[in-house]
């Protein structure tokens, strides 16, 4: 559609029009200048009549009585009729086809007058031959005509009615009419030929002036395109508001495309209606009845619905305006209309009025501000949806700074708890210690004495004595456990007990625990089988720690069995993904409810505080088995039922791996 | 027999611990400091120590220390006897150069069968 409107207007060539134009009004010009020129003329002809008319025959005689002679009065009022309506028509009248021709004939009548008051003299004949050559500056053949009429005409009648009045003889030759006539035609042929060279020469330079005014317009317009560009380039890249952005687009279009008006609208989120939102030029009180134009509705609305460029006349534009026409009070002419397309996404319409009709390049200018405001309004879209997504990030982002700081704060006094709990722990260790070693120097003494006691009652024969010494080197001795207890139990608490790791046969580490245990075994009349897989190998662990473990769960076996069956049984397992030895220690004794074996590796829980009295112990072995395990990466477990025995099941990684910085924390000491 | 020397600063287990190794036919020599021990260890020349470690004025590590660093005491093997049972006060004693470490209330057995362990390795003068 755009490029068929601008074709035609290509094709109407203004530059042919302009030249036109100008050749008419260089016509004009001419005519106007020589009507002034013949007014001048005239007035001074009929002076220079009268002046004749007063030298030549100033007064007629009749006898000895003279008067003023007829020519002076003829040279007065003939002259002054014959002057005063060109003179007028020139004066108000100027330019004007029939201005010229009444000058012709006046001129050519003012020639006769002349010829007339000069009494026929035949050099004022040459009066003629320069009226027609003034004629001739109308560069217009035509007046001629008239002129050349007049003349024969008058030489015809004067010459056959009053010879004397044109040629100054009393007696003309009947064709002498002709001789001068054909002198003017002669010339007239020379002054046509003159004349129409000139216009030619007119025409010439009314289409080259036309061209270089073309030339300078087009360039003009270059230029203002150019500066329409960058001006539009600049407001939609430097600004930030999008009405202000907006704005200064419409001003330069103004401006530049020497527009009369320029509005620019943006459709609204729903994409049903388009906002006013800037406007630059003539006219800003129609802007009210603008701000909003629903889609489709009025030109506007038409061209945001067709999606497609608009060029028509500016009285054609249909517009919610009560008065139709305010476009040519204005003095505009010509409308364009601009969809501001985005991939086929509408997002606005400018639309142009102009005092004149669009220039191509001014076309070309307007679709480029159209795609550069459309990208601009899109830029500010995106830039304000960046904005609000760099705001709610921002927001997420204090959130989540002020949770961190909360857990942060969380952590810090989660630690200091911690410090707080691993001093406590640390001093009641400390505590347990010193107080271990508060007990053992008196204990010391106790022991030794009552041992000493013991050997030198023994010497003597006071048997009684014995047994009470016997007791008392016990209760120590079991006093003397206890403290060691609860000293490794707060120890391993404490984060204090190390563990000291070596490689060893665990075949042999059995069979020396089974020596060891040998006797008790025999004690209680209880069998003590061993199964030892074949594939044992060596463990690395702490060598003490995993004997004292099997010794104490051992020893509970026995202690807990009477005539019954005690069976070991080593072999390779896997505790998690982790090699590991299993070793399991089962006894047919006494067993234990579900409820005592749930306890059984708690401190001081013996299941039954009768089992301490019936069967010795202090209550801490196991619970500091237990955490023996735990501190080589292992664990144990137990299986029980009353009055069928129990099974306890200790799992040691094959490489226990001394990792265990922090305290162990289990149960309650 | 071997003459032991026992540095303890408290008096029942001092006697009880002398009295068990006369009776089992040593000759027992008692001080009741460190500053003592070491001064007895010199003039009396033992054949044998047992050192507590909690002693009043220089304590146990540091008169094992000085007497290890003397060349008239050096070769009289020392036993540290200790009631905290800590293990680094095992390594601490055995650092300051001690022969062997035992904990309190001793086990008069496993004390005995240590003193004679050392004894027997000790070159005869």
């Amino acid at each position: 559609m755009m490029a068929a409107l601008q074709h035609a207007l290509e094709h109407a060539g203004p530059a042919g029009r302009r030249a036109e134009e100008l050749f008419g009004q260089y016509q004009l010009d001419s005519h106007k200048r020589t009507d002034r020129l013949f007014a001048g003329l005239m007035g001074f002809q009929w002076i220079a009549g009268i002046i004749f008319a007063l030298w030549v025959s100033p007064l007629a005689w009749y006898g000895t009585t003279s008067r003023t002679h007829l020519h002076v009065w003829a040279a007065v009022f003939l002259g002054g009729a014959i002057c005063i309506f060109p003179v007028l028509l020139a004066l108000f009248r100027a330019g004007e086809a029939s201005t010229r021709y009444t000058i012709a004939v006046a001129q050519m009548l003012m020639g006769a007058l002349l010829i007339h008051l000069t009494g026929g003299r035949i050099e004022t004949h040459f009066h003629v031959f320069g009226s027609l050559a003034f004629l001739a500056f109308y560069r217009d053949w035509r007046v001629l005509i008239p002129a050349t009429v007049v003349v024969a005409l008058d030489h015809l009648l004067r010459g056959m009615f009053w010879p004397q009045s044109v040629y100054g003889v009393l007696v003309a030759s009947q064709w002498r009419w002709l001789e001068h006539a054909a002198w003017v035609v002669f010339e007239d042929v020379i002054l046509i030929v003159s004349c129409r060279r000139s216009i030619l020469e007119l025409k010439d330079t009314a289409e080259r002036t036309a061209a270089l005014e073309q030339e300078v317009k087009t360039r003009q317009q270059a230029e203002n395109v150019a500066s329409l560009t960058a001006a539009v380039g600049l407001a939609l890249t430097r600004g930030t508001e999008l009405p202000a952005m907006l704005q200064q687009c419409a001003e330069a279009l103004v401006q530049r495309l020497d527009g009369g008006l320029a509005r620019i609208w943006t459709a609204d989120d729903r994409g049903d209606a388009l906002e006013l939102q800037a406007g630059a030029g003539a006219c800003p009180q129609l802007d009210a009845q603008h701000t909003r134009v629903r889609i489709g509705a009025f030109t506007i609305g038409k061209v945001a619905q067709a999606r497609e460029p608009v060029l028509m006349r500016a009285a054609d534009v249909i517009q919610p305006v009560a008065d139709p026409s305010w476009a040519e009070r204005e003095g505009l002419v010509a409308f364009a209309g601009y969809p501001l397309l985005l991939d086929s996404k509408l997002v606005g319409v400018l639309a142009m009025f102009a005092p004149h009709e669009f220039a191509p390049s001014a076309l070309d200018a307007m679709a480029a501000v159209a795609d550069a405001v459309a990208l601009g309004i899109d830029r500010e879209h995106a830039e304000r949806e960046l904005a609000r997504y760099t705001r709610d990030l921002e927001a997420a982002h204090d959130t989540q700074r002020q949770n961190g700081e909360q857990l942060a704060t969380l952590v810090d006094q989660l630690r200091m708890t911690q410090r707080q709990a691993e001093a406590a722990t640390r001093a009641k260790s400390d505590f347990l210690a010193s107080m271990s070693h508060e007990l053992r120097t008196p204990l010391n003494a106790i022991i030794l004495y009552s041992e000493l006691l013991q050997e030198e009652a023994e010497d003597r024969p006071q048997p009684s004595s014995v047994a009470d010494l016997q007791r008392i080197q016990s209760a120590g001795k079991h006093l003397l456990e206890l403290i060691n207890g609860i000293l490794d139990l707060s120890k391993i608490e404490a984060g204090k007990m190390t563990l000291s790791l070596e490689s060893f046969d665990v075949r042999a580490m059995i069979h020396e625990l089974v020596d060891t245990v040998g006797p008790l075994v025999r004690q209680n009349g209880n069998q003590l089988t061993v199964h030892c897989a074949d594939d044992l190998g060596t463990m690395h662990a702490d060598l003490m720690k995993t004997r004292q473990i099997l010794l104490n769960l051992l020893s509970n076996a026995i202690k807990f069995t009477r005539d019954g069956a005690i069976t070991v049984d080593v072999a390779r397992g896997l505790a998690g993904a982790q090699p590991s030895i299993v070793f399991a220690v089962t006894d047919s004794g006494v067993g234990m409810t579900l409820e005592q074996s749930a306890k059984i590796f708690d401190p001081f829980s013996q299941a039954d505080v009768t089992t301490t009295r019936k069967y010795g112990g202090t209550g801490l072995g196991l619970a500091i088995v237990s955490r023996f395990c735990l501190l080589m990466g292992g664990e144990i477990s137990v299986e029980s039922f009353p009055d069928r025995g129990s099974c306890f099941t200790v799992r040691l990684p094959i490489e226990v791996v001394d990792a265990v910085d922090e305290p162990v924390t289990v149960g309650t000491a | 027999m071997a003459t032991v020397l026992i540095v303890e600063d408290n008096e029942p287990s001092r006697d009880a611990l002398a009295r068990r190794l006369e009776r089992r036919g040593y000759t027992a020599l008692m001080a009741v400091d460190g500053t003592q021990g070491v001064s007895l260890a010199r003039s009396a020349k033992p054949d044998l120590i047992l050192m507590d470690l909690g002693l009043p004025g220089i304590d146990g590590w540091e008169a094992t220390n000085r007497l290890k660093n003397d060349r008239e005491t050096r070769d009289i093997p020392v036993i540290v006897l200790s009631a905290h049972a800590m293990t680094n006060d095992r390594d601490l004693a055995l650092a300051a150069g001690g022969d062997d470490f035992d904990t309190k209330p001793v086990q008069f057995q496993r004390l005995i069968g240590k003193i004679e362990a050392l004894l027997a390795k000790r070159v005869p003068r």
